[in-house]
């Protein structure tokens, strides 16, 4: 069978296939940025309602441009000098917002005055206990406060806030991380923490880079100077994701194309075909990327890792079409006859594989499928448009090395050895066992890790990034439910087992708390318990007077009014504060911040007591999906093999299919096996592996079954020149210090050895040809 | 006899040093030459807390100590009784850990710097002018960083061998001044040698 289409009609559909694609990128090419860092794009959106994903949201803005740096050393001026020299020079390189500071202190002064016409409903829930069992002693306290060298700040504002109630209830809606820390251990080393805030514009893919190598730069100066220099905070790890990423991407696709080019100089001693090799690999990438982007509107780094990888697979056509053009009696018009047929049904079987991926609700397996389905049809229209009307033959000392006529093993031997092959796999298959864990997949370099551990030790403080979702069908109710919440967390607060919460109800108590406050207020100013507290700390009875009158406006008949959170959320909040989602149809959504480590069963237990809460577990949620996905995977492979069968079936009988079939089987099994020899557990990427196994084993079964054998020879090179990149490229990947990317490769690379060894075993009668 | 030149490297590197040094670090220099050293220091202290809003001065006194192993203690007598403690980083009033907001461990830092006459790292936080004789010194620090800005303009510093006076000049108009009087030094009060304080073995 040959295809019905002259090399000059071949090559102009060609040039249309990369005029369609290059128009397609153009039509839909995203206006921002499409190549992605963050591992949250990768991964599936775990919402079930708009308010969760709308408190994801807010969430993950709360902590995605924080760098959080810590500097110790033995003396504590000299820290501070060196962590404002640090600020300075990240502020100077765009790594950190200039006036953060400033724009945080001009933010809750504004805050302030929008709270001050309510100052009389908003009182902290534990001020509002003491002064409920006795304000004298109360106020007794704050005046203790005031005159000692703390009182500074509440002095100032004495005239408005006579009772430090309003401050207070302010400095309590945030967590504070302390501007300088200290810890007692260790000879009192001394420590100084900031919280820098990046601009958006330097967490792009290219600038990400940049922070990497200023973390190292600092790290070193800082050493040199007898600091130690911890910095921590999701833009360090994508800054770092972004370092390996780009070193990998550097190096695997450096290596591969050395490899590629060797192996073809040596094998094929023609410079033309390097050049249709090479041309072969890149139509694969630039399909798989701009299809990939013009249809998800972007791709993440690690997807582009893998698409790397796309070449050495890419080049299998290449290698079939150009292994066959050794042989005696080619001809260039005759070029496809031998190879279109099994290079057909090797891509759509490979095809349908990677098709299947983008059925999957998950971003990062959307990306690669489609990046490999794309990459591979346009490696194969290459193969089968381009080469036929570009490649005029091979030198004529180019022949098939000797190797390569050696005969597969088909005596009787074969099926004992398949089965060996089957046993060995065994006792690995049957130590496997699923482990979703979405923070095995991040690589962390050891200073990033210690800096973790370090910046926990010192502000006792870690986010396990989960949180409260509150739902209600007002705002008033809402705000009820978290003041119930919050209430209900105390008992567990004083038993030490739960940290602080911080959600919108610590700035808009709702209305009926609002209202109790203000009746405390007027109680405060009827009883005099304020007029007393005024002249004990010794003001003039002009201050005392105007002070008082304030109040008794403030608190006259029908001065009450309740703040409502609408009215808040609109102001541009401090960094930690607020929680509001805002009011819908379906009713109004608030987030609380869990500022602490605890346990998640700690937060089940007090989100079961308060009927309308639910805990999210972000990574665990993941985890599940993963685990899911993993399953749907694993299901999509056997679909998709039980597919390739059945299509080859048709195309080629039962007994052909089950011949074909067998390999890439076994090549997965043994593939597995290894992976629970050597973990004990295996995860997506081992599954996701297993495809691109059974995609290329699919290839190697399926020339070697349709080829007839005189042509075994050109087969057999083709294979060994696929499995030798192969297994080079992926055991490449396999070295990577991303365990994502070094699963994946290592997975492959064992499956294609094993598919590669298996290729020289047949089970079955000689091939017949097509 | 000695000989002549055994101090002359270490005098050289002294006078290339000093060339180096910039005005602000060798009035630093000086001052520190001006101090006394002790272990520990205590006495009373007499605030006065100047509000633009009001009429009359907010006025505490009391009395404090201040020592590397007990920290700052901070004894309000008049009008009320409170006790503020700052140890290492842990700050108490009246018994029970607060929030500090960097004002205590700023002041509890600056105190040390005097007691101990390591006045070297003010330079790296403060823009610092200093006027120094033989009787009194008197020091003007301006904060560098944005933190300090959002808290305070100005402190000016007065003393002797001893810090005396602290006046602090808040961004809202507002101003503390501190007298420290009746001061007790304790332990060594052997002079802080400076890079330049003359070296008695040298001639």
């Amino acid at each position: 069978m040959r295809p019905a289409i002259s090399r000059r009609t071949g090559f102009l559909w060609w040039v249309a296939a990369i005029f369609s694609v290059l128009l397609l990128a153009a039509a839909r090419w995203p206006a921002g940025a499409w190549l992605t860092t963050g591992f949250d794009t990768l991964l599936p959106a775990t919402e079930q309602t708009r308010w969760l994903a709308e408190a994801s949201r807010a969430m993950s803005a709360s902590y995605s441009d924080k760098l959080i740096v810590l500097v110790r050393g033995p003396d504590r001026a000299r820290a501070e000098a060196f962590q404002t020299r640090i600020a300075a020079q990240l502020v100077e390189s765009g790594y950190a917002m200039p006036d953060f500071e400033a724009e945080q202190a001009r933010r809750w002064a504004a805050l302030a005055m929008a709270l001050h016409p309510y100052r009389m409903n908003l009182v902290t829930a534990a001020d509002r206990v003491s002064l409920e069992q006795d304000p004298e002693r109360f106020l007794a306290d704050y005046r203790r406060l005031l005159f000692s060298p703390l009182g500074g700040p509440f002095l100032n504002s004495l005239q408005a806030d006579p009772a430090g109630l309003l401050r207070r209830f302010m400095q309590s809606a945030a967590p504070e991380l302390p501007a300088v820390v200290g810890s007692a251990q260790e000879d009192a080393v001394a420590a100084e923490l900031a919280i820098y805030r990046i601009p958006v514009e330097r967490l792009e893919f290219r600038a990400l880079a940049g922070l990497w190598n200023q973390y190292l730069e600092l790290r070193e100066v800082a050493a040199a100077q007898g600091f130690e220099l911890h910095a921590t905070g999701a833009p360090l790890y994508s800054a770092y994701g972004v370092f390996s990423g780009q070193r990998e991407i550097s190096t695997v696709g450096l290596v591969s194309l050395a490899l590629l080019i060797t192996l073809l100089l040596v094998v094929l001693r023609s410079p033309s075909a390097l050049v249709l090799v090479l041309t072969c690999v890149a139509s694969g990438v630039f399909s798989g990327l701009l299809v990939t982007v013009a249809l998800l509107q972007q791709i993440h780094i690690l997807t582009l890792v893998f698409g790397v990888t796309l070449i050495g697979i890419a080049a299998d056509y290449a290698f079939h079409f150009l292994a066959h053009s050794l042989l005696p009696g080619w001809r260039p018009e005759d070029s496809l006859h031998h190879v279109w047929r099994s290079l057909t049904l090797g891509l759509i079987s490979s095809a349908l594989a990677f098709s299947l991926l983008i059925l999957l609700p998950f971003p990062g397996l959307r990306q690669i499928g489609l990046f490999m389905a794309a990459g591979l049809l346009g490696s194969y229209f290459t193969v089968c448009l381009f080469f036929p009307f570009a490649y005029r033959g091979p030198p004529r000392r180019a022949i098939v090395p000797r190797w390569a006529s050696w005969q597969p093993i088909e005596d009787r031997r074969a099926p004992g050895l398949l089965l060996l092959f089957a046993v060995l796999a065994l006792p690995g298959l049957w130590l496997l066992q699923g482990r979703d864990d979405v923070r095995d997949f991040y690589a962390a370099p050891p200073s990033l890790r210690d800096a973790d551990r370090v910046v926990i030790e010192v502000t006792q403080r870690q986010s396990g990034g989960r949180f409260f979702l509150l739902r209600a069908d007002s705002a008033e109710h809402l705000l009820a439910l978290e003041e119930r919440l919050f209430a209900a967390a105390s008992d567990l607060r004083r038993e030490g087992r739960l940290g602080e919460l911080y959600g919108i109800s610590r700035l808009v108590p709702s209305a009926q708390t609002q209202r109790r406050n203000f009746e405390l207020m007027r109680e405060l100013l009827s009883a005099g318990s304020l007029a007393g507290h005024l002249e004990k700390l010794g003001l003039s009875p002009d201050d005392q007077q105007k002070i008082l009158a304030d109040w008794r406006s403030a608190t006259g008949e029908g001065a009450f009014r309740p703040l409502d959170p609408g009215e808040v959320s609109g102001l541009d909040l401090p960094a930690g504060t607020g929680g509001f989602l805002g009011c819908a149809d379906a009713g109004c959504g608030a987030w609380v911040n869990v500022a602490g480590s605890e346990s998640l069963s700690v937060l089940r237990q007090l989100a079961e007591s308060v009927p309308g809460v639910l805990v999210v577990d972000p990574v665990g949620d993941v985890n599940r999906l993963m685990q899911r996905n993993r399953l749907a995977v694993s299901g999509l492979l056997v679909i998709g093999m039980v597919m390739a069968a059945l299509f080859l079936a048709v195309t080629g009988g039962w007994r052909r299919s089950l011949r074909i079939s067998l390999l890439p089987c076994l090549a997965c099994a043994f593939s597995l096996a290894v992976v629970g020899y050597t973990r004990g557990s295996y995860s997506i990427v081992h599954v996701l592996a297993l495809m691109l196994v059974i995609g290329v084993s699919l290839d190697f079964a399926i020339f070697r079954e349709l080829t007839p054998k005189e042509r075994q020879s050109a087969t057999t090179l083709a294979i060994g020149l696929s499995a030798l990149t192969s297994v080079l490229a992926f055991g490449m990947l396999g070295l990577s210090k991303t365990p994502l990317i070094a699963g994946f490769g290592q997975t492959i690379a064992t499956g294609l050895l094993v598919a590669w060894g298996l290729s020289w075993i047949r089970s079955g009668p000689e091939p017949h040809g097509q | 006899m000695r000989p002549p030149f055994r101090y002359l490297p270490l005098i050289l590197l002294l006078a290339v040093g000093a060339c180096l040094a910039d005005e602000q670090e060798q009035l630093l220099l000086r001052l520190a030459e001006r101090l006394s050293v002790a272990q520990e220091l205590s006495g009373r202290f007499h605030q006065e807390k100047y509000v633009s809003f009001l009429q009359k001065p907010f006025v505490s006194k009391g009395e404090f100590s201040l020592s590397r192993t007990g920290g700052l203690r901070w004894q309000v007598t008049e009008p009320v009784d409170s006790l503020m403690s700052v140890q290492g980083d842990v700050v108490t009033l009246d018994g029970q850990p607060v929030q500090d907001y960097g004002v205590a461990r700023l002041m509890t830092r600056l105190m040390f710097a005097f007691m101990e006459g390591d006045v070297s790292g003010l330079g790296r936080a403060f823009d610092v002018q200093a006027k120094v004789d033989d009787e009194v010194w008197q020091l003007n620090l301006i904060p560098k960083g944005a933190r300090l800005q959002a808290a305070f303009e100005r402190i000016d510093l007065l003393g002797d061998d001893h810090l005396r006076e602290v006046t602090v000049l808040e961004q809202e108009g507002s101003r503390t001044r501190v007298r420290f009087l009746e001061v007790r030094a304790t332990g060594s009060t052997v002079p802080q040698p400076g890079v330049f304080a003359p070296d008695e073995t040298s001639d």
